[in-house]
């Protein structure tokens, strides 16, 4: 099935600032019917990935890498696979757990 | 009736002013000092590129000054105070023009001088500490490049920003501890945007400045370097004066 674009708005307590940050996830739905969750920042250096439907992969338009399906690298500078999100079906509704991880390093930390 | 014969002119006015000035602080031979100070003979153009990134320096600062009078540093207001700068502000597309062009100069010069110093072996004896001095300017102008890149608040801004500091993260170890310093947190914010702002405006102007006066400072008491081509006609001539004028091989 074809990966979906969620843009989710996250509180955050940016200093002095009460805000929201705009973050987003690629949502996959497989054969089998489970779900992958795919962080979409790039993991080169934090570019948001874009889906072509053309190529069917993942592009990132920083410095090209790319990425299948899957969120394995097929070309380009990134050091580890896209980075998948916990997530859990809750009555219906698809829930991740977001978070954000160290880039341009092969090991996936958290920040 | 006072007759405007016995007016003193404008010049003859700043002259007594300038008279009056020296006369209490020796202001006179500062300004001999660097203006007429010896210079040897052969040098040319690649000679001036270091005033070059001086002048670009001066000019920096200025539009930086002025530029600093209307921007707002948070994310709600940056994008649109620029805006204001280049549509309603008197001369501010032109200060701001003058200011980021300014800074590509202001890299490209600084790589430049360094190079031209390099290539002319004006870094040696007595000149290596001006060399020093050098390479951490080169450093701090490059850090005013990136602090000011991100000011703007637009997307090229923010997203070079989120780039350079994901670069930081990798660093073997600290590399998440420095993110977040730099960052000011473990995202791109508020925090950031001031924290780059006291960079550019505070903290490197003034390592800047501190280390611009030393620099100069040696530059003037060394005097100019004599061109590479000549060297080893000024050791021939040095060697002469050794033997007390006689001729041949030294």
């Amino acid at each position: 099935d074809k990966p979906r674009k969620v843009d989710m708005a996250i509180k955050l307590k940016d200093g002095w600032v009460e805000g929201t940050q705009a973050k987003s996830v690629w949502v996959v739905k497989r054969q089998n019917g489970e779900f992958a969750v795919f962080n979409s920042r790039c993991t080169h250096l934090g570019c948001i990935v874009n889906w072509r439907d053309a190529e069917e992969r993942f592009f990132s338009p920083c410095h090209a890498g790319v990425f299948n399906i899957e969120g394995l690298v097929i070309g380009g500078p990134p050091p580890r696979s896209l980075d998948t999100l916990e997530h859990r079906i809750d009555k219906g509704e698809l829930w991740c757990n977001y978070e954000d991880f160290i880039l341009g390093v092969p090991e996936k930390n958290p920040v | 009736m006072r007759l405007n014969g016995d007016a003193p002119s404008p010049v003859s006015m700043v002259k007594e002013a300038y008279r009056w000035v020296d006369e209490r602080s020796g202001l006179h031979s500062l300004v001999t000092g660097f203006f007429l100070r010896h210079i040897p003979f052969g040098v040319g153009w690649r000679y001036t590129v270091g005033f070059a990134t001086m002048f670009v320096l001066i000019n920096q600062f200025v539009t930086g000054v002025l530029l600093s009078m209307y921007y707002s540093p948070t994310p709600d207001h940056a994008y649109a105070s620029v805006q204001f700068i280049m549509t309603e502000v008197m001369l501010g597309s032109v200060i701001r023009g003058l200011h980021h062009w300014g800074s590509s100069a202001m890299v490209a010069l600084t790589f430049l001088h360094g190079a031209v110093v390099f290539v002319l072996g004006a870094y040696k004896y007595p000149r290596e500490l001006t060399w020093v001095i050098g390479v951490l300017l080169l450093l701090v102008v490059i850090g005013l490049g990136f602090t000011g890149y991100l000011l703007p608040w637009d997307e090229k801004a923010y997203w070079a920003t989120t780039v350079g500091t994901n670069m930081t993260g990798t660093a073997p170890y600290i590399g998440g501890f420095l993110l977040k310093v730099v960052r000011g947190g473990s995202e791109l914010g508020a925090v950031t945007l001031t924290r780059f702002y006291s960079l550019h405006i505070v903290i490197l102007p003034m390592a800047l400045l501190m280390l611009t006066a030393l620099h100069m400072y040696l530059v003037v008491r060394q005097g100019v370097s004599v061109p590479p081509e000549l060297w080893e006609e000024r050791q021939q001539k040095q060697a002469q004066k050794k033997n007390g004028g006689r001729e041949g091989a030294p």
